[in-house]
């Protein structure tokens, strides 16, 4: 079924409902048995824009506007079966018939029929034969119709659902005003005439009866209103019509009660105001509320008022009570005085040691004396033998005289009372000498003595002996002494006991120490003492004499500070070991001495070490001997192999030729030769013998004697050189020497061999000849100098370095020089023993020279002992060793 | 063909008494004077046999570089070495083992002595 359904269907718009109409082309349904007539008609509708649907039979026709509802019928009335009228019944009895024309078509012209066509509810009638124009213009104004009335009706049903949703809205809006809580609304117009109103306040403001409708009423707004209020909500009315501000209040009373209206303007959709709305509220409770606040307010200030005052009182007592604080807090103090007092005393006697404690022990006394308010303040010590004693310490008020000088070397029995009593009882308060019992008539005749009122006495102990006591006096009875004073003077005593007894002590171990000091100050031994990690603490003034330190700038250092830094771990290790070492100590020059050094640790009573002394002895000298002694050693093993090996080589020729001359036949020629080389090696080896004694005797300097004479060097070469012109036939000798030189300290025999070795080293290795130059020189104010150049073979920089070191030779696979290999080394050791230098300058294959100079003897010297054993060079560089 | 025999030492006196030694037997002599001249005999004509003097001064290498040059070396290993030298202390005899030596004579030594142990080396 496709009814439409007003109801459910989306409100349409009216414009675009007539549009939509008119965009549809009409439809048609022709109900005619008849195809040409159906054909005929199709053809007239199709041309004024109709959709023809062609339908032979009645049941069919109810069919197709059951399901397609045309916008026109056109009915043959005459048709087979059930004939035109009643099809035209049957459509008019469907749902939405009544508006779709039905144009009967009859040739039929009778009234009755056409009576019975409108009875069956036919729109129209039609006599065939069709008349064309007639039938177009019918059928077009009836369609027309056809719409216009389906437009009509469509809007109508708008119309009516927007005018029920009005209703609808209006209702609520009226509900609303009317029933607008403990207020009233007025909507008015221009003319100030109320358009509606509203609220349940509407009643008591206007005594009207409720909600008047304003079509009905025209009332003026200010007529809603109390009479008194007319005026103002009048002109606060208009002046919301005016629309200048978007906002007035306006306040009343009425009956008892307080109202506020507040005026708004109303604006069309252009913002122009056509109307006003004043809202009523009644604002009696909120103003109740405001008062009550208010109230409430007052009564807070009155209140906190009262607090105040309160406040107040409890502030004046707590004034009262902070008064009694203060008594308290007074007390304290002396208390945290007393307790002061004891730190004080107790940290300088700690502190000070014994040096300072007479004085610490003095100002203590002065404290506690005032402090209590006393006279005199006193310590009283017992001899060690408890049998005598002192007045050690007084301190008087200016009341008093001071007694102390009177009150020494007193027999302690003489206060046996007082003594006794401390065994039962530490602390002695005296109220009044006359209050003493009888068998202190002593003690009461010492106070009346010292004019004594009242006194405190307590016993100082150490180690549950006495060893005196402290006193406190007044010069009046019954004095009134702090309440504490006797715990204070306990803890006083006590202290005074501990460092005095110290002192003692350490007076006596100072003592001991002083004798043990004047010892080690006399001996020849460093003697110095370390704490556990070597910083020295003492040092004997034999420091100064062993190390050239003074002991002053001695202690405080660190031991091992003076230790080689090579021995510093074994004088560690030797420490905790053995207790003796051997070691190099810096000394205050800088330069280092070996010293034996015994120690030995201290130990605390504990068993933790405290401490190391030392005794440390000088053993340079020992160590220097045992050091030249080793190296001796070492330098004749090294000799000995060396010259043993060197003995192997000749001896090799020696042995071997003569074992074979001994085992084989040859001929006497080769015998002869091998005869003459055995004898070459055998005078080698003897030459060998001789170098080797002479080296070992030049090398351990002390048993070498230099048969120091003043010499004329340049005469003694100039001769040396002419004996070897003689032997040496291929070599040009030249001599330059000094004229008047001045002479030379030096062993002739020695020298002489010196010069001999240089000129013959020149000859041998310039085999093929050449000049040797032989010069004596003055190359500085305290040398001569002798040099011998060839013009062999030269050296190498290699060659030279080896060159003055024993059994080296430059060339030693050349037979053909023969030699030791020891000429050089014994010239240098010649040299040298002399204090003089020896070198060489060489260019490789041009030749070397030699050089070496001697010490010039100074002329003032000459008085000098010729034969002096040993050269003062040597004493100089054996003792910088 | 005769076995080859190398003489090293610095002086001429012991070449030509090692020489002499060893005229009579069927050997052919060569003879260096250094270390470095003995390393390149050694390695060109391949002796049978060397017998080394140790201290040879003037020459940068001595008698026991040469060993272990000569030991070291794959080619030259199978050489047999006499060590002749003057240094006769134990240490040096070890360390001229110890280069790879195989025989150790002292000087002054016996040439019947060296004769026999050079043939007892060559003639097995």
């Amino acid at each position: 079924m496709t009814t439409p359904d007003n109801s459910t269907a989306p409100t349409p718009n009216l414009n675009s409902l007539m549009a939509d109409e008119s965009a549809l082309s009409p439809r048609v349904l022709i109900v005619d048995d008849d195809g040409d007539i159906r054909r005929l008609i199709r053809v007239i509708l199709e041309r004024d824009g109709c959709i023809v649907s062609e339908i032979e039979n009645g049941a069919d026709a109810l069919e197709e506007f059951r399901t397609n509802t045309p916008d026109l019928v056109l009915l043959d009335y005459l048709l087979p079966g059930m004939n035109g009228g009643d099809v035209c019944r049957l459509l008019r009895e469907m749902p939405d018939s009544e508006n779709v024309p039905i144009i009967m078509l009859t040739a039929l012209d009778d009234p009755k029929t056409i009576e019975a066509c409108f009875a069956a509810g036919a729109t129209d009638f039609i006599t065939k034969p069709i008349h064309r124009v007639v039938f177009r213009h019918r059928v077009r104004k009836l369609i027309q119709l056809k719409k216009t009335q389906d437009r009509l009706l469509s809007q109508t049903q708008v119309l009516r659902q927007m005018h029920g949703e009005l209703m609808q809205s209006r209702k609520l809006y009226r509900t609303l005003v009317e029933k607008l809580p403990n207020g009233a609304v007025f909507l008015f117009d221009q003319y100030m005439h109320v358009s509606i109103c509203g609220g349940e306040l509407l009643p008591t403001l206007s005594n009207r009866s409720r909600t008047v409708s304003a079509a009905e009423d025209q009332t003026a707004l200010e007529d809603y209103f109390p009479v008194h209020t007319r005026g103002g909500i009048r002109s606060f009315s208009e002046a919301a019509l005016h629309g200048q501000s978007a906002r007035f209040t306006y306040e009343f009373n009425h009956e008892g009660r307080s109202y506020i209206a507040h005026a708004y303007p109303v604006r069309d959709e252009s913002g122009v105001v056509f109307a006003g709305v004043v809202i009523v509220q009644d604002i009696t409770d909120m103003k109740h509320a405001e008062q009550l606040l208010r109230d409430n307010q007052q009564q807070l200030e009155q209140l906190v008022e009262q607090r105040t005052e309160e406040l107040r009182q409890a502030n004046q007592s707590l004034q009262w009570e902070v008064k009694g604080r203060q008594q308290v807090q007074i007390e304290l103090q002396y208390r945290m005085q007393v307790e002061r007092l004891i730190s004080s005393i107790s940290t300088r006697l700690l502190s000070e040691g014994t040096i300072e404690l007479e004085n610490s022990i003095q100002t203590a006394l002065q404290a506690v004396g005032e402090f209590a308010d006393a006279d005199r303040c006193y310590v009283f010590q017992l001899s060690g033998d408890g049998l005598l004693l002192f007045n050690r310490f007084e301190w008087t008020s200016g009341a008093v005289e001071p007694q102390i000088h009177l009150w020494q070397s007193i027999p302690a029995a003489l206060f046996r009372w007082l003594i006794n009593s401390f065994s039962q009882n530490r602390v002695m308060v005296i109220d009044h000498p006359e209050r003493l019992p009888f068998d202190a008539a002593a003690e009461a005749k010492f106070m009346d003595k010292r004019t004594v009122g009242s006194s405190i006495i307590v016993a100082m102990t150490f180690e549950d002996k006495l060893t005196g006591f402290l006193g406190i006096d007044s010069i009046y009875p019954d004095f009134n002494w702090p309440d504490n004073l006797p715990t204070l003077l306990k803890i006083v005593a006590e202290l005074f006991a501990t460092a005095l007894e110290h002192k003692r002590t350490e007076e006596a171990l100072r003592s001991s120490e002083k004798k043990l000091r004047q010892i080690t100050d006399t001996m020849l031994d460093a003697v110095y003492q370390t704490d556990a990690h070597g910083v020295i603490e003492y040092a004997s003034p034999s420091c100064w004499q062993v190390f050239g330190y003074r002991p002053e700038d001695f202690v405080q250092t660190l031991i091992y500070s003076y230790v080689h830094p090579d021995d510093v771990d074994m004088v560690r290790k030797a420490i905790q070991t053995t207790g003796s070492a051997e070691y190099r100590f810096r000394c205050a020059d800088g330069g280092y001495i070996w010293v034996e050094t015994l120690t030995n640790l201290l130990f605390d009573s504990n068993d933790g070490v405290e401490g190391i002394v030392f005794a440390s002895r000088n053993i340079t000298e020992r160590k220097q001997a045992e050091h030249e002694l080793e190296e001796l050693n070492r330098l004749k093993t090294e000799f000995l192999s060396t010259a043993a090996h060197e003995l192997r080589t000749p001896l090799t020729s020696i042995r071997g030729f003569s074992e074979i001359l001994i085992t084989r036949q040859m001929a006497p020629e080769r015998q002869q030769h091998y005869l003459k080389m055995v004898n070459e090696q055998a005078t080698n080896l003897g030459k060998l013998i001789d170098d080797l004694l002479d080296i070992s005797r030049l090398e351990a300097k002390r048993g070498m004697t230099l048969m120091l004479d003043r010499l004329d060097l340049v005469n003694l070469v100039r001769t040396l050189t002419h004996t070897f012109i003689e032997a040496a036939s291929k070599h040009k000798f030249t001599f330059e020497g000094l004229s008047a030189a001045p002479s030379v300290l030096g062993d002739q025999m020695r020298l002489s061999q010196v010069v001999q070795n240089l000129l013959s080293n020149a000859v041998k290795y310039s085999p093929n000849g050449g000049e040797v130059n032989i010069t004596v020189t003055q190359p500085d104010e305290g040398h001569l100098q002798v040099s011998v150049s060839d013009q062999g073979m030269g050296m190498t920089p290699e060659q030279m370095q080896h060159l003055f070191e024993k059994f080296y030779r430059a060339d030693a696979s050349n037979t053909a020089i023969g030699g030791t290999g020891l000429g050089l080394s014994i010239s240098k050791l010649i040299v040298e023993l002399h204090g003089g230098e020896i070198g060489v300058t060489s260019d490789y294959g041009n030749g070397s020279t030699f050089y070496f100079t001697v010490p010039i003897v100074a002329e003032l010297n000459n008085s000098e002992p010729a034969n002096n054993p040993t050269n003062p060079a040597l004493i100089g560089k054996v003792n910088r060793q | 063909m005769n076995k080859k025999i190398l003489i090293v030492d610095d002086q001429a006196a012991v070449r030509e008494l090692v020489s002499v030694t060893l005229e009579i037997g069927p050997y052919e002599i060569m003879m260096a004077e250094n270390g470095e001249q003995a390393l390149a005999m050694a390695r060109n004509v391949m002796p049978d046999l060397i017998l080394l003097d140790v201290q040879m001064p003037g020459s940068s290498l001595d008698g026991v570089g040469v060993c272990r040059a000569l030991k070291s070396d794959p080619n030259t290993q199978q050489i047999h070495i006499i060590m002749l030298t003057a240094k006769g202390q134990d240490w040096d005899r070890q360390i001229g083992f110890e280069a790879g030596a195989n025989g150790y004579f002292v000087k002054p030594f016996s040439p019947l002595e060296l004769m026999e142990e050079v043939s007892k080396v060559l003639d097995n």
